[in-house]
């Protein structure tokens, strides 16, 4: 029998604030053990919560930009249950009135595009850290993080693949990142998604039951772990068992997951409507202008690098992957020349998708550490323009240029680098090829049109790469010929 | 007259004239507490070193010519229950036994700006949940008038120490009627504000959305006095309001004339003492003869409000008192196996069975199968209740009720019903649930000489229609000038 | 309404609070006094009253994102009951 898998996620994104969600501590990331820690973030008695209107305003962005409703009447309610890293005992959350409602991601896999629906947004404070110390059994808690902003981003059972979730996941943090919500940074726990799982009879309309897998550190955990979960359920279906409603935690050195163990209690987490917070209204004027000040999203700009640049859609996908990539982009084309966009444009996609991509990889590095500028990507592309430098020559030139931060002339002059293009030189050098490369001469006469290309390299190796390719091709030409 | 016994505009008058330094003030009250403490029990902590220092300073002030706010150096009572930095805030609970809290409430900071001196934490129910301070986890408070009586709740510990003159006024939390039924007991006024008028930041609430921090004094006069400091728009607060009027002494004006005040006609029953009805219809006739309009009016949910009280209060305590977990602050149990030990052990040494029972019935009332029946009809039933009050006040400015229908009953006395189904606060909750302004003057002895209060209640905001009411009526009787005799004769 | 012994035990667990048998019992029959008291809000309809949406007397201000000075660490720690290494410690999680 064939099986669909339908899967849900539920991602936490922590808010790029400066303070906390309900008080003036710093949220910064790294500092001392408790630090960060007021009367209201420790749950002292007496404290009591101001809502971050920052916090209102990113989550209602991130709404805009899911194509959510956002609620006029909002409310925070309690979350009530015990733990340690939970310093008041109950977390601050939406459960009643969430800020936003029925929106929706598109996303395109393998050239077919999918609309994933949001079920809601809402916003809630997050958790101390706990770190186990089990030489003395003991947890030990830091609160720094506890009352750090968060949004849930709750979706539509509407992925039917582990591909499927992380384009949609993909897509989403390019959203967050662009909207300058969250630094969506998963190892440090700024993005956290959470997997509901269930399959079904491919063409059954009843949902199975489904299982929450937590502790997916990576979108390749993520991947794994939804690939590994459906063949679970299915191996289970499939020899007559049932599948639990369960908590599951995904292990990803093992590459499985394992029950987590049964809460004691009902699941019953008594929640009610916040006392301490009253009801806040948002109006259509703050939406009105969260909206007049939303930044292009990567979807507005992808199809506008096409239509504007005429780039291909490949090529503008990669390059709408990162806000970064794509200013760095179009301030280079505007830089490179004015009239001739469209040629510009290429050329510059061709740079970046290719040289940087390639060295950014090299060095485990991404372009912000990097020294390149769009100015010294266009110095560059000038000098090959003038004939000053060769492509491959270019290529040395670029990679010193973004770790040293130097201008190209300055490179191409301090290592002798500027292009031979002295016709005279160049068929002295041409001649001293072929004169000791007989065999080659003849291979090539005799059909092997791959001898010509080497005789070029030998060239090129003579010049130590500095030889106009142009010249270097039509010389040999013409004194091959000549030998006739 | 010893100076302890003097009001705090009268004692303010001589500080400013300098008749009476600060510090000779405060050792007359601190001989006044030495003497009577161990009859009343009205303290948990006592802040005498810290107090003489100020007042030493605060001499010095006025010696070079400083001249000093009205409260300035006038000895006041802190229910402990209101964050003081440094200074032990129990809650009057074996949990908070040991706590001292890094930061000071919002209405401690601005009185402590005011240079008020802050002379002991005063007993209470524990976590304010009685209503006759037989909860707390340390000592009952006595009432002043008849020691073998309780003195009311959970603000016992202020009421009998203003009535006994061991400070000049106290700040506490009214939940339920927690000021303002223990005044009534104690012959005092006690008054709760507007909600949101006075920052709750830095008060340990059980109920958030029921409690407003209000005074103990010794007359209609001090109250606004200690109001005007109190009363300010901190942003520390969500539920705090900017709108309040800031001088509320303008409002000791003796004239009723343009009052109406509305009697609900569905208060009378069966359970009044009969002296509670001589008293409060003698009230009626003297505002009456004042000028004041008496007019009938109706609340027609008022035998729902009781139920929706208890049910709102206990829910948000389970919540609200859930952080006392043995882990960051207060009371952890010893010899625990492993976390849930540490929970259940300290949870349950740490509170009082008053609370514990009130947690656990917050719980249910909030879980699922009982959230639509009991937590939301609650809610419901308080709107109800709200909308009962706009409509009359559309009738009336002010709403007459006794403060409690009994009087102060024996200590000792099993109290088989959590607060707020307790018959003496079935009228000063009312003010709890529709958020508004209330205030308990006295208006009569019984004949076995205890107190009985006056509860008047004013649409929100309108304090100054409260205080210019109970003024003229403080201003033609002469209970508040009456003192606890049988306090002096065993001294 | 009448408490089952199986509300108790949820009512407790939910409440961290550990009972004894004599305690139950006494809790059981004190809540079903009280339950019984609130009964009378059974007799009223409340169908029609619509509890959200109501402008409140308290527009929620909210805050401006400014970070303001956090406790000193030793004044966050000064209550706690138990700490090791700067941090507040509880007997292991996972046990």
């Amino acid at each position: 029998m064939k099986y669909e898998t339908v899967v849900g996620l539920e991602i936490h994104v922590e808010l790029k604030t400066q303070s906390k969600m309900f008080c003036g501590c710093s949220t910064a990331f790294g500092n001392e053990p408790n630090s960060q820690c007021c009367p209201v973030c420790l749950g002292m008695p007496g404290a009591l919560p101001v809502i971050n209107k920052k916090a209102v305003e990113l989550a209602i962005k991130t709404g805009i930009a899911l194509n959510c409703k956002i609620s006029e009447y909002n409310t925070m309610d309690r979350k009530n249950y015990f733990y340690p890293d939970l310093p008041k005992a109950y977390q601050t959350t939406q459960q009643y009135h969430p800020i936003c409602k029925d929106g929706y991601l598109d996303i395109e896999v393998d050239g077919r595009k999918k609309r994933i629906g949001i079920t809601r947004i809402h916003l809630e404070e997050d958790a101390g850290k706990l770190i186990h110390d089990s030489k003395n059994s003991q947890s030990l808690i830091d609160y720094n993080r506890a009352g750090v902003p968060l949004i849930e981003i709750v979706t539509e059972p509407h992925i039917g693949s582990p591909d499927e979730a992380v384009a949609f996941l993909e897509e989403l943090r390019n959203i967050l990142l662009y909207l300058e919500v969250s630094d969506c940074k998963m190892q440090e726990g700024s993005l956290r998604c959470d997997v509901n799982l269930s399959v079904r009879p491919e063409g059954q309309a009843k949902l199975g039951t489904r299982t929450e897998m937590k502790n997916l550190n990576s979108f390749r955990a993520v991947h794994r772990a939804i690939k590994n979960e459906a063949e679970r359920q299915i191996r289970i279906i499939e020899s007559g068992g049932e599948i639990l409603q369960e908590t599951r935690r995904w292990d990803d050195l093992k590459g499985e997951s394992i029950a987590m163990r049964e809460k004691q209690e009902a699941d019953d987490y008594r929640y009610f409507q916040d006392p301490d917070l009253v009801p806040f209204f948002i109006d259509c004027e703050m939406v009105e202008e969260i909206k007049n000040h939303m930044p292009e999203l990567p979807a507005q700009k992808r199809e506008r690098f096409v239509s504007e640049y005429g780039l291909p859609g490949y090529d503008a996908r990669i390059l709408i992957s990162s806000r970064e990539l794509a200013d760095f982009f179009e301030a280079s084309v505007k830089l490179y020349d004015k009239e001739k966009v469209a040629k510009g444009a290429k050329t510059v996609s061709n740079w970046l998708m290719g040289d940087l991509m390639r060295l950014t990889k090299e060095l485990g590095l991404e372009l912000g550490d990097l020294k390149l500028t769009p100015s010294l990507l266009v110095q560059l592309l000038k000098l090959i323009d003038q004939g000053a430098i060769s492509g491959s020559i270019a290529k040395e030139v670029f990679d010193e240029m973004c770790q040293t931060g130097k201008a190209p002339e300055e490179i191409v002059d301090e290592k002798g680098l500027r292009q031979i293009s002295d016709i005279d030189q160049l068929r002295e050098i041409v001649r001293e090829v072929i004169q000791e490369n007989p065999k080659t001469i003849e291979d090539y006469k005799t059909g092997k049109k791959k001898a010509f290309g080497y005789l070029v390299g030998q060239t090129m190796k003579k010049t130590r790469g500095k030889a106009n390719p142009q010249l270097v091709n039509k010389l040999l030409q013409d004194e091959i010929n000549m030998l006739h | 007259m010893e100076s302890y016994k003097l009001t705090v505009h009268e004692v303010s008058a001589l500080i400013n004239k300098r008749e009476l330094s600060i510090e000779e003030l405060l050792r007359k009250v601190i001989q006044r507490i030495d003497s009577t403490e161990s009859r009343l029990d009205s303290f948990i902590t006592l802040n005498i070193d810290e107090a003489l220092q100020q007042a030493e300073t605060l001499d010095g002030l006025i010696a070079k010519g400083a001249t000093l706010p009205n409260l300035a150096g006038i000895p006041l009572g802190v229910q402990d229950n209101i964050c003081t930095f440094g200074i032990r805030t129990t809650c009057a609970s074996k949990m908070l036994d040991n706590f001292i809290p890094p930061y000071n409430s919002s209405v401690i900071e601005k009185l402590r700006q005011s240079h008020s001196i802050i002379l002991g934490k005063l007993n209470m129910d524990e976590f304010g949940m009685g209503y006759s301070t037989q909860n707390s986890a340390f000592k009952f408070t006595k009432n002043p008038w008849d020691l073998h009586k309780v003195a009311g709740g959970a603000a016992g510990g202020g009421a009998a120490a203003v009535a006994a003159d061991q400070i000049f006024y106290a700040i506490g939390s009214d939940m339920s009627g927690c000021l303002r039924q223990p005044a009534a007991f104690c012959g005092v006024v006690g008054f709760k504000p507007t909600y949101g008028l006075v920052s709750r930041f830095g008060l340990v609430a059980c109920a958030p959305s029921l409690e407003q921090i209000g005074c103990i004094t010794k007359d209609v006069s001090d109250c606004a006095y200690v109001l005007e400091e109190m009363v300010f728009y901190d942003k520390k607060d969500s539920t705090s309001m900017s709108k309040g009027n800031s001088t509320y002494t303008g409002n000791l004006v003796e004239d009723v004339r343009e009052l109406r005040i509305g009697i609900p006609k569905e208060i009378f029953d069966e359970s009044w003492d009969p002296d509670v009805r001589t008293y409060i219809n003698n009230a009626i006739e003297t505002f009456k003869k004042l000028g004041a309009q008496i007019v009938d009016i109706t609340l027609p949910h008022f035998k729902y409000a009781s139920a929706a009280h208890f049910i709102i209060s206990s829910c948000e305590s389970s919540s609200n008192l859930a952080r006392y977990d043995g882990v960051k602050y207060g009371k952890r149990a010893q010899n625990v196996e492993n976390l849930e030990e540490l929970y259940c052990k300290t949870r349950s040494q740490g509170f009082g069975q008053e609370v514990k029972a009130r947690i656990m019935l917050g719980n249910l009332f909030l879980s699922n199968e009982y959230y639509d029946s009991h937590y939301k009809k609650a809610l419901k039933i308080r709107k109800l209740l709200k909308d009962d009050f706009r409509k009359a006040f559309e009738k009336c400015n002010v709403v007459l009720t006794p403060t409690s229908p009994i009087l102060a009953f024996d200590l000792g006395h099993e109290t088989d019903l959590p607060i707020g189904m307790s018959e003496s606060q079935r009228y000063s909750l009312l003010a709890n649930m529709a958020g508004i302004p209330a205030i308990s003057i006295p208006c009569g002895l019984s004949q076995e000489g205890l107190p009985i209060g006056l509860q008047l209640m004013a649409d929100a905001l309108n304090e100054g229609t409260l205080i210019k009411a109970a003024y003229t009526f403080e201003r033609n009787t002469d209970y508040h000038i009456k003192k606890p005799m049988k306090l002096e004769v065993v001294e | 309404m009448k408490i089952s012994l199986k509300d108790i035990e949820n009512m407790t667990q939910w409440s961290k609070l550990e009972l004894n048998q004599e305690e139950k019992l006494e809790f059981t029959d004190k809540f079903n006094k009280i339950l019984q008291k609130l009964d009378i809000i059974e007799e009223l309809d409340t169908n029609h009253v619509e509890l959200n949406g109501d402008k409140p007397l308290h527009r929620n201000t909210l805050r401006d994102d400014e970070v303001q000075p956090s406790l000193t660490m030793d004044l966050v720690l000064k209550n706690a009951p138990d700490t090791c290494e700067g941090m507040f410690s509880v007997p292991s999680i996972l046990d």
